[in-house]
């Protein structure tokens, strides 16, 4: 039986491509209609061809609990998500204008901490927040920017406005996906691309590269550009590998780069040593540099932050940018964006609750059922509590959780999350998702044309992660005439 | 060594090297035109171009759109251009000289158009074109491989590393020649024009598995001039033009009566390396790639005298 939209119901969440039952959406109609002109044996196969295309490109991705089995393939479901170009070039500024605002604040805090004089953010979470580095103080990287790669996690509320769940601004991944989703997509749906623009996603090397060697101390056409990987058991080696290919620069491991005498960054080549001038880093703050940080870090350089804090070399994000990037910090951005731009955020927050605010404690802890508790500091989707679909005993245990270390929570409201169709077994079904598109910032700043959505795979599920049995979507950007 | 087996094996190498480069070119053209934006039309006779079957097409086909072109270029025996025919003639040469061949090598080719001949003309629409024509990429890259692995160091391998690289040099001189202008044929549209040029040039490099080369001793960006010097007066990559020209010089030197061909080859790559790329235009970039061909066309008549029609 062919895909029929009349009996496909998203009931009371935001459908991104049914707008009601029957009825695409505008940018999505050429998309619906193609759909249902199929049969579910030539549905069929074309997930099978997505599968196999996958399996033969290598597109992999690494879940630490599974011991040996170091690369599955990306779990991917072949019915794009669609969104009009008008509504996300709104977004686009959106984003733009936060991490100008976010990294406005970061060289604040390592400099002069206006912010907490004028009172606009207290600064006992922030300096007490493990991600605020003291060896970062009074540095001012190339183009007074800190993050120049983030990735923030966006979601649609049942209404279908945008909103910012959370920033990454540490060492963001899923761009490779993205780009890889698309080579998927275009050999399994490649009657779909003559009708209708769908926005190239591919130049994202091309400008992290741009936007890298802009970054350089030494001005020279081609710099030595380096992307630092921790290795092959890192879940996102996949993704290195990937951008040090399309970039046409070396993929190095801390191992392969050592800081001589005059505070230089060198990589160890057959030729003699040679000098690097910009590493894009894909490892920790903490474990960038053993005589700084952790000791027992074996993936970092020796003198990293010596050479860096010299200006010898730049590294991509700056050390100490992590410290922003902290759930309890996120609440506080469209102040930023206020105080900094002095204009109002484009992209609203979802509504969170501090813990270590007493009265926005006390209603969590009576509300923690209808909401959704997250450390301030885990990335991956880890730690994460869902009011309405735990246990009375794990509430109980977070209530405990956050009365003991309230700095270290906050929480939001169970959001209703937009929901696309996902073919399953049994045709087509509403399924929750999140877009993560990919915002660099030199001296100027670009995001990406959509970005990674990615796809809660079971039904009724939130948790979209791929470590979490989350699938993607490749996104288009469709211009509508 | 008689001229005949040369002459054979010289063109094996040469329609392995064409249906591998034809099959390349229609499956990167087709995964391109998918980025063009609503409202470019791809231009299917670029195709025709590239591959020199405008008159040849024009005596087949009345309309020029996608599934014609593809069926000539991918499945028509009566295009002697065609992946089809290339494998054809491959396949009739290596059959002629059996003796000569590792075993696996003539299995190889007979294999692949045994698989084309069932499957080309029901293998046209996109979907399924994509699985076919790495078929046989992939197939007679194999075979390059197995023959260069297999085959002593002597003339047999040396003649087919003439006709491979002479090959070569004609599928990027021809490649080059397009140009983005051309792929769009869109004079009033310029700005898209703008906007897809690294496009259309990265479409370039992909035909000639040159991408992740040009990336590694280039850089990402993908621009007009460096594309055209990086696949022009370079010997580094084994495609550009002046990698090919000092292969032939090479291995000429190594056959007999090597005089008059490598004086030739050494004469184009004079011309070559003269090439200024700086501020190039279409104009002059289509008259030298013009004179490049017909160099290819007069090397070509040289090898004939030299050594496979030789008369005194």
């Amino acid at each position: 039986m062919p895909i029929d939209w009349r009996k496909y119901d998203s009931g009371e969440f935001y459908d991104e491509l049914i707008a009601s039952p029957g009825h695409p959406r505008r940018a999505g109609h050429k998309l619906a209609k193609y759909l249902s002109s199929l049969t579910d044996e030539e549905l069929r196969e074309r997930r099978d061809a997505a599968s196999a295309a996958i399996h033969g490109m290598g597109i992999t991705f690494t879940i630490y609990s599974e011991g040996d089995n170091i690369d599955r393939d990306w779990p991917f479901d072949i019915i794009p998500r669609i969104i009009s170009n008008r509504e996300w070039q709104k977004v686009q500024a959106g984003l733009s204008q936060r991490i100008r605002a976010i990294n406005c604040f970061i060289q604040d805090l390592y400099n002069e901490q206006k912010i907490f004089e004028d009172d606009v953010v207290p600064a006992d979470i922030v300096l007490g927040s493990r991600n605020f580095l003291e060896p970062c103080r009074g540095v001012t990287p190339p183009h007074g920017v800190w993050s120049n790669i983030s990735g923030s996690d966006l979601v649609r509320d049942h209404r279908g406005r945008f909103m910012v769940l959370e920033d990454n601004l540490r060492v963001p991944s899923g761009v490779s996906y993205m780009i890889e989703n698309r080579e998927v997509t275009k050999r399994v749906f490649p009657e779909l691309f003559e009708e209708q623009s769908i926005l190239p996603v591919d130049e994202y090397p091309v400008q992290l590269y741009d936007m890298l060697t802009s970054l350089s101390p030494r001005k020279r056409k081609r710099p030595e550009v380096v992307v630092l990987t921790p290795g092959i058991y890192n879940s996102a080696y996949f993704e290195h590998a990937y951008l040090a290919q399309a970039m046409g620069v070396k993929l190095v491991e801390g191992s392969d780069l050592f800081v001589d005498d005059n505070d230089f960054v060198q990589l160890k080549a057959v030729e003699g040593p040679e000098r690097v001038d910009v590493i894009y880093r894909r490892i920790d703050d903490i474990f960038m540099d053993p005589e700084v940080f952790r000791e027992d870090s074996v993936v970092g350089v020796p003198g990293l932050m010596r050479a860096w804090r010299k200006g010898n070399v730049a590294i991509a994000n700056a050390p100490g940018s992590g410290a922003a990037d902290d759930k309890v910090v996120y609440a506080y951005v469209p102040k930023m964006i206020e105080y900094y731009l002095k204009e109002k955020a484009l992209v609203p927050n979802v509504p969170t609750w501090l813990c270590s605010d007493d009265k926005q404690r006390a209603y969590v802890l009576e509300h923690i059922a209808e909401m959704v508790v997250k450390p301030a500091n885990e990335s991956g989707g880890y730690g994460i509590l869902i009011g309405p679909q735990a246990s009375q005993k794990m509430l109980e245990e977070y209530r405990q959780r956050i009365q003991d270390d309230p700095r270290n929570y906050i929480a939001q409201p169970t959001l209703r999350l937009s929901t696309a169709p996902v073919l399953t077994d049994h045709g087509v079904a509403p399924r929750h998702l999140d877009l993560r598109p990919f915002i660099l910032q030199g001296a100027t700043s670009t995001v990406t044309a959509g970005g990674l959505t990615r796809v809660a795979l079971r039904e009724g599920s939130l948790v979209v992660n791929s470590s979490q049995g989350g699938g993607s979507k490749d996104t288009w950007i469709v211009g509508v005439d | 060594m008689l001229s005949r087996v040369a002459e054979r094996l010289y063109w094996m190498a040469r329609y392995l090297e064409r249906a591998e480069n034809t099959a390349r070119l229609l499956n990167v053209y087709s995964q391109t035109i998918l980025d063009l934006p609503h409202g470019v039309a791809p231009a299917w006779d670029t195709l025709l171009w590239i591959t020199a079957s405008s008159d040849v097409y024009g005596e087949r086909y009345q309309n020029i759109n996608e599934r014609n072109v593809i069926k000539f270029l991918m499945a028509d025996l009566e295009n002697p251009g065609s992946v089809m025919s290339s494998v054809r003639f491959a396949r009739e040469n290596a059959r002629t000289s059996r003796e000569i061949l590792p075993h696996e090598a003539w299995e190889l080719i007979n294999e692949l158009y045994v698989d084309l001949k069932a499957n080309a003309q029901n293998s046209l629409a996109r979907r399924t074109r994509y699985q076919l024509l790495q078929r046989v990429s992939r197939t007679t890259l194999q075979l390059t491989g197995l023959l260069e692995g297999a085959l002593n160091h002597g003339m047999e391998r040396r003649f087919m590393a003439l006709g491979r690289n002479l090959e070569r040099a004609d599928m990027s001189s021809r490649t080059l020649d397009v140009g983005a202008g051309v792929l769009l044929r869109n004079p009033d549209n310029d700005e898209v024009g703008m906007a897809y040029e690294g496009l259309l040039w990265t479409h370039q490099l992909k035909t000639l598995h040159a991408l992740h080369a040009y990336r590694t001793a280039v850089g990402p960006r993908v621009e007009v001039e460096s594309v055209i010097s990086f696949l022009v007066d370079n010997t580094a990559f084994p495609r550009a033009l002046g990698s090919c020209m000092m292969t032939l010089h090479n291995t000429a030197e190594q056959l007999p009566r090597p005089e008059v061909p490598m004086e030739m080859v050494s004469a184009v790559s004079q011309r070559l390396h003269r090439f200024k790329t700086a501020g190039v235009d279409g104009v002059a970039l289509h008259r030298f790639l013009d004179n490049f061909q017909n160099d290819l066309i007069r090397l070509q008549a040289v090898f004939d005298e030299t050594w496979f029609h030789a008369t005194h």
